[in-house]
């Protein structure tokens, strides 16, 4: 459980979160929405991984992420925004001119 | 909350918690035999029939959930059979035994609710929307986890008498839910 709690903890994996809840999304479409470099956001799914919130299958070139929570997980993420950390609106991708 | 792997480690001590139990039952009422026998050898019977579809021999997710299966089967039992054990011992009343085992049942419809969302079908064999199927088992496991916790709470503070029809209510309500849902995304995707 201590694993769920740290992943949780941070307001981006909690990003990530949100945004599987609409669906499977790749490692790229979920980095899009994130203005950190591609390590960075690796991190932030071995961290989801390990706590076996998401699910990651090879399909081809990417990585497909599908969300894997229970209800109590699902609560707990819920909880947090509830309790004054709540979420902002998902960061739109940073543009071309930022990336680079 | 207890995790799918702890679950199916506990499956070979709760099968040995319900033969002592029914070995304990049959010796305080050796009149009801067939009860205590049928109690004990369940679980022992059906490790047996596991062994002719060989669980050896299925993927390690498939093995958990068998296990994990025993051990819910398990603790039904055992807890049944504690509750049987307190009453000849007048530690507990028939009505506070009756509350007791009808939590359980709540507490355990809130368990499978809960595990719901996390048991996902395997990539490539779901050929309906992947999008489609993540939602109806996130609805589905907080529509079964909130009904279970309903069940057990009316079964524990309602009038005993009326207790068990009053809980049926919000299970019943919870299968035209997820049923109405699951007609609802058919004819919409």
């Amino acid at each position: 459980m201590s694993n769920v709690f740290k992943a949780i903890s941070d307001p981006t994996r909690r990003e990530v979160l949100h945004l599987l809840r609409n669906g499977p999304l790749s490692a790229g479409e979920l980095s899009e929405h994130f203005p950190v470099s591609k390590p960075t956001m690796s991190a932030h799914f071995a961290v989801l991984r390990e706590a076996d919130l998401v699910e990651a299958n090879k399909q081809g070139k990417s990585v497909i992420y599908r969300l894997k929570m229970s209800v109590l997980e699902d609560a707990l993420l819920g909880f947090t925004g509830a309790l004054g950390l709540k979420l902002g609106q998902p960061t739109p991708p940073p543009s071309k001119e930022q990336k680079s | 909350m207890i995790s799918n792997k702890t679950l199916a480690s506990m499956a070979p001590m709760m099968t040995i918690s319900t033969i002592v139990l029914g070995t304990w039952m049959y010796l305080l009422e050796p009149q009801s035999i067939v009860r205590w026998v049928v109690s004990a050898g369940f679980l022992p019977a059906v490790w047996v029939g596991f062994l002719v579809i060989k669980p050896w021999k299925m993927k390690d997710q498939t093995k958990q959930n068998l296990w994990s299966a025993i051990s819910m089967a398990g603790m039904i039992l055992a807890l049944a059979l504690l509750l049987e054990i307190a009453i000849n011992f007048q530690i507990l009343s028939e009505t506070t035994s009756t509350r007791i085992s009808g939590v359980a049942m709540g507490l355990l419809l809130a368990l499978i609710g809960n595990m719901m969302p996390k048991a996902l079908s395997p990539v490539g064999q779901n050929k309906s929307n992947p999008s489609a199927e993540q939602k109806y088992k996130r609805f589905a496991g907080w529509v079964f986890a909130l009904a279970g916790l309903a069940y057990a709470g009316i079964r524990w503070f309602a009038p005993i008498e009326m207790a068990n029809d009053l809980a049926t209510y919000p299970v019943i309500l919870a299968l035209a839910l997820i049923f109405g849902r699951m007609i609802w995304i058919r004819a919409t995707h």
